[in-house]
């Protein structure tokens, strides 16, 4: 079923998250444009987005990891030879419900009302060397004579959800804010700090020595299902939308800013040390008949790090973003954004966004640098008719298109049902 | 709006259901891995310590075995010995005590009564058959039977009246025994007499009663005052009582004491001096007395610090018609011991121990049974002594030293054929006992048991007595005498060249071959030893067409948990030969039975090859050789299978060259096992 939804995500209906999955397209009367003055109605909307960005890795590899696929040496290799001293590759996924109750003020307040959302929030991101990289995907064997230099790997991942309510401030203008906020539940936790990691291997592999600095704390791998609870928080969103005259608005917004209290274990690794196998003292030990038996267990205790639980407040990884939109020839508009994922190994991200208009249909096209990627394409389409609204996104679309030369792939879909 | 609450539930929870965690791709890996490694040099065929480099580095194997080392202790044993003394009590006491008894005038002169306060004449009286007068002796004893002792009783007259005649009998109350029949005669008033009773031989118990059998008075001379309650006065004492037996409270008194001379025997040693290093003086007391004693025990002429070995215990009263048996230890160590008797300007003798005892009993104030044929058995023992110096004569006393064979280890690893360039071996007689000596050797055999050979030591170097020369003191210095052993003297290298792991020797050493020398001054102190010592100084020198090393080592690759994802690869065996020789190389990988599955290299590239050498055969610098095993999916399982690696080498000197090779402290040859792996990371 996993695979299922996953590849029907994936593949066929996506809808830009990173960036569009603000209010802004959906009220008012998102499909026609942003500046004009048609009250929606009361929905239910269902979003969800999978994208996938890396800074060096292609889409080829991208896409069978994302495929759980089997990877052939010629195909890491390859992108070991893409490898920089520093890469960045993230995995972010988001699904929201969220009921907007547009019809009737609240508290009898008629510019306020409410909204209940459901969201579940993904993110993976890692900050990794090329000799790291190197280093796992092609053994050690690669460096014989020489050190794999890992230092300074960094992983973080966060795989919560969360339940909140909010409130929609309408303006005299049609500018309006939305805060929201809630309980999240934490599921997932991954946070590496390879400080140092570097090994040197002997030629025939006689000797490796390691330098290792790494903190790792995790929650149990094995423990993900609906009931999993591994830490608990909270979490508040909010965005303004503001228009400036009749051909300029502007958004400003956070999401899922809060934190949650993780409970895991952390296991710590600080040595330096050579390992070069089972020391045989001289050949009297042979006439030991116990000789050799505890090799392995000398093996495990050189590598064996120190582990204690730990109960700790982690922040989420929380969007923020601010954008500032102009009309063009009546119909089109020209979006600048700039975003960033808090809290995680991405580096700020820009945008600029071209939307046109033609009958029930639009279209977004959209170039990025930044993030986790060096360049990016997407286009979204939505088509709106009575009370249904569906709209999706292809992310990546130069790494689709040239797969062992770029890397970014996923999509997103989106559908409102109005009353 | 119901309907769109239940349709947001379903839908987040369908959401929520179907969230797993992406798994990571499957990929395969090469990994390098140092699997195990070793140095091998001559330090692990042949025991390091023996291995001395000189100036140039060149080895020498510089050793020695001890064939037989004996301390003073082996020489000279002072056994264990316990001696039984029977010491009975020679005398018992008990105290000098008296008591009195009141005769009142009435009682022999009843109408006395009814002429009290009045001064009338009294007439002469006779008297027989008056009632007894107990005598309450319980102070004295319960009951004793006497050696000697006597009882006196004195009668003193308060009457008006002389008593001219009584008779009376002192008896037992118990069984009417008389004690004695006595007469007093003609006392004045106002006066006394006494008798003394003589209890030697007689039992007397502490009720006793005197009955008077005639008590006469005379008349008065005149009138005179009556006073009915006139009383004479009859004093019983005892004095110098010495029992034989007695129940009674016994005063302190001395009841043992004795002084002796015991003799030991050490073999064939006339000892005069002896100081202990170690040892106890044990005591153990059985004893029928039931009082408490107090022992002195004392060896007047064994000192420490001047102090004599003097000790004082206790031994707990008998139980009545039992006996109590007391036992302690102590400490003897350090003190020096004269055994020259009790007074050596008298008689100056050997081997004798002067002591004294003295057994005093304690006053406890209780009842005790104690008679002279009780007794005391004192155990006295020497325990554990060692002497950490003796003097005297050790006589002449021939000591068999084996047939024995002792372990010889520097070569037990070796198999093969060595031949060895020169050899050069002593065997070393080391004296270190106040006393010549003389030794012979009758055999000396090295056994190669895993061969089944053996090499007898022949030659003139060895045959002949050996004279040791007395050692010196102070300080003590050992003679030394060597009797080099060499390839022209003896059959030395089939002797060493067959590798030998074990050493049959049997050798005589005779004390004081020509007599009493030193006139009582042969001496031996805690360090000195008497040894017979193989020792070996000679070049590494060798050849040889192949020593083989050959063992195994567990070899467990399937307890690594993640072993199982290794699909196939190949094994490194990199080798740094130091050594100037080739060596063949083979590794059997082997089942929990020990049977060889496989083995890892192949025949035709098994070949260490040898560190190149200079003119002088001296190498120049290792040589790194890479024996490649492949490992394909079939070897793995066989590897996985493993649980043992057999390793076999086998070194040769180069044929080229027939010369002997010299050894030198930097030669070593390293091996390291390596995996080169592909791994599969399947996550």
């Amino acid at each position: 079923m996993t695979r299922i939804i996953k590849t029907f995500l994936f593949i066929a209906l996506p809808l830009s998250s990173l960036a569009q999955d603000s209010l802004w397209n959906k009220f008012p009367n998102f499909y026609n444009h942003p500046f004009r003055s048609v009250k929606a109605k009361s929905m239910v909307a269902i979003d969800g987005s999978y994208c996938v960005d890396a800074s060096t890795a292609n889409n080829a590899l991208l896409w069978k990891l994302s495929q759980r696929a089997e990877l052939s040496n010629e195909l890491i290799a390859e992108n070991a030879d893409r490898t920089n001293v520093k890469n960045l590759i993230g995995i972010d996924s988001r699904y929201s419900l969220t009921y907007l109750n547009l019809n009737s003020g609240f508290m009898k307040k008629d510019s306020v009302h409410y909204l209940i959302r459901y969201g579940f929030h993904d993110h993976a991101g890692a900050n990794y060397s090329g000799d790291f990289f190197r280093l796992v995907g092609q053994g050690n064997a690669y460096f014989e004579g020489d050190t794999a230099d890992g230092n300074g790997l960094s992983f973080k991942r966060s795989r919560y959800d969360y339940i909140d309510f909010g409130l929609i401030k309408f303006f005299p203008n049609r500018s309006n804010l939305t805060v929201s906020f809630g309980i999240a539940r934490g599921i997932r936790m991954i946070d590496v700090d390879g400080r140092r990691f570097s090994v040197y291997t002997e030629p025939y592999g006689t000797s490796t020595d390691w330098d290792i600095d790494l903190t790792a704390r995790l929650t149990p791998g094995k423990e993900q299902g609906l009931a999993s609870v591994h830490g608990m928080g909270m979490q508040v969103s909010a965005e303004y939308k503001g228009l400036l005259g009749p051909d300029g608005a502007y958004a400003v917004g956070v999401q899922n800013l809060g934190f949650i209290a993780w409970k895991g274990t952390q296991y710590e690794k600080t040595a330096k040390f050579t390992y070069d196998g089972w020391y045989v003292p001289g050949f009297e030990v042979f006439q030991d008949p116990d000789a050799g038996r505890n090799t392995y267990d000398s093996i495990a205790a050189e590598f064996q790090p120190d582990s204690i639980g730990f109960l700790s407040k982690e922040l989420l990884p929380s969007l923020i973003y601010a954008e500032y939109t102009i009309r063009l020839l009546g119909k089109q508009s020209l979006t600048f954004r700039f975003d960033k994922v808090l809290n995680t190994p991405m580096i700020p991200r820009f945008s600029i966004g071209y939307t046109y208009f033609f009958g029930d249909f639009y279209g977004t096209s959209r170039v990025m640098t930044g993030g986790y990627s060096r360049f990016n394409l997407s286009q979204e389409f939505g088509y709106s008719k009575g009370k249904h609204y569906v709209h999706a996104m292809l992310y990546g679309m130069q790494a689709w298109a040239i797969p062992h030369k770029a890397g970014g792939l996923g999509g997103g879909l989106g559908y409102a049902y109005s009353f | 709006m119901k309907k769109v609450f239940y349709l947001f539930l379903g839908a987040a929870l369908f959401i929520a259901a179907c969230k797993k965690e992406q798994a990571f791709s499957r990929f395969s890996t090469n990994l390098l891995l140092p699997l195990l490694h070793t140095e091998l040099d001559l330090s692990n065929v042949i025991s390091d310590s023996v291995l001395v480099p000189d100036a140039n580095g060149a080895l020498r194997l510089v050793t020695s075995y001890d064939m037989y080392r004996g301390g003073l202790s082996d020489l000279l044993a002072i056994p264990d010995t316990e001696r039984v003394n029977t010491l009975s009590l020679k005398t018992l006491r008990l105290a000098d005590q008296s008591q009195t008894q009141a005769v009142p005038l009435f009682l022999i002169f009843p109408q006395a009564t009814a002429l009290n306060g009045q001064t009338v004449p009294i007439p002469a009286t006779s008297n027989a058959g008056l009632g007894a007068i107990p005598i309450d002796g319980a102070d004295f004893f319960k009951e004793a039977t006497f050696n000697s002792g006597t009882m006196e009783i004195t009668i003193t007259n308060g009457y008006p009246v002389e008593i001219s005649t009584l008779i009376f009998r002192l008896s037992n109350v118990v069984d009417g025994s008389i004690i004695q029949t006595d007469t007093f005669i003609n006392i004045l008033p106002g006066n006394s007499k006494t008798k003394i009773i003589d209890v030697s031989g007689k039992k007397l118990y502490a009720q006793m009663e005197a009955t008077p059998i005639l008590v006469e008075t005379a008349a008065s001379n005149g009138p005179v005052l009556v006073n009915q309650f006139a009383i004479t006065t009859i004093n019983f004492s005892v004095k110098d009582l010495k029992p034989q037996s007695a129940i009674a409270r016994f005063p302190a008194q001395s009841v043992i004491s004795a002084d002796e001379t015991v003799v030991y025997y050490f073999g064939e040693a006339q000892l005069k001096e002896l100081k202990v290093s170690k040892g106890k003086v044990s005591f153990r007391v059985v004893s029928t007395i039931e009082e408490q004693m107090q022992v002195d025990y004392q060896i007047p002429y064994a000192t420490r610090n001047g102090q004599a070995f003097k000790q004082r215990f206790w031994v707990p009263a008998a139980p009545p018609g039992g006996t109590a048996d007391f036992r302690i230890e102590y400490d003897i160590s350090g003190y020096e011991i004269d055994l020259r008797g009790k007074d050596p300007n008298i008689k100056d003798t050997v081997n004798s121990l002067y002591n004294i005892l003295d057994v005093t009993i304690d006053s406890t104030g209780i009842e005790r049974n104690i008679s002279l044929g009780d007794s005391i058995f004192l155990y006295l023992g020497l325990i554990d002594w060692e002497p950490e110096y003796v003097e005297g004569y050790f006589g002449s006393e021939v000591f068999e030293v084996g047939p024995e064979t002792i372990d010889v280890d520097f070569f037990t690893r070796l198999k093969g054929d060595v031949d060895f360039e020169d050899l050069n071996f002593n065997i070393v007689l080391e004296n270190g006992i106040g006393a010549q000596a003389e030794a012979k050797i009758n055999q000396l055999t090295s056994r190669n048991t895993q061969k089944g050979t053996a090499v007898q030591l022949t030659g003139a170097g060895i045959n002949g007595t050996h004279i040791l020369p007395s050692a010196t003191y102070p300080p003590l210095k050992p003679s030394i005498t060597p009797i080099p052993i060499n390839s022209g003297n003896s059959n030395i290298k089939p002797f060493i060249e067959q590798l030998p792991n074990k050493m049959d020797y049997h050798l005589t050493i005779k004390t004081n071959p020509n007599g009493n020398t030193n006139n009582f001054k042969d001496f031996a102190t805690g360090e000195s030893e008497v040894a017979a010592t193989l020792e070996v100084d000679m070049p590494v020198s060798l050849k040889t067409n192949g020593i083989t090393l050959v063992d195994t080592v567990n070899f467990d690759l399937a307890a690594a948990e993640n072993s199982k994802n290794i699909l196939e690869g190949s094994l490194n065996i990199v080798a740094d030969n130091g050594f100037p020789f080739d060596v063949e190389l083979q590794l059997y990988l082997m089942d929990e039975n020990g049977t060889i599955i496989d083995s890892l290299i192949g025949f035709n590239n098994n070949v260490v090859q040898a560190a190149p050498a200079d003119a002088n055969n001296r190498v120049t610098s290792p040589l790194r050789s890479v024996v490649i095993a492949k490992a394909d999916q079939a070897k793995m399982a066989k590897l996985r299978s493993t649980k043992k690696i057999l390793i076999k080498a086998t070194v040769r000197t180069p044929k080229t060259n027939t010369n002997y090779w010299k050894m030198y402290s930097d030669y070593g040859f390293k091996v390291s096992l390596t995996g080169d792996f592909i791994y599969d990371q399947n996550y």
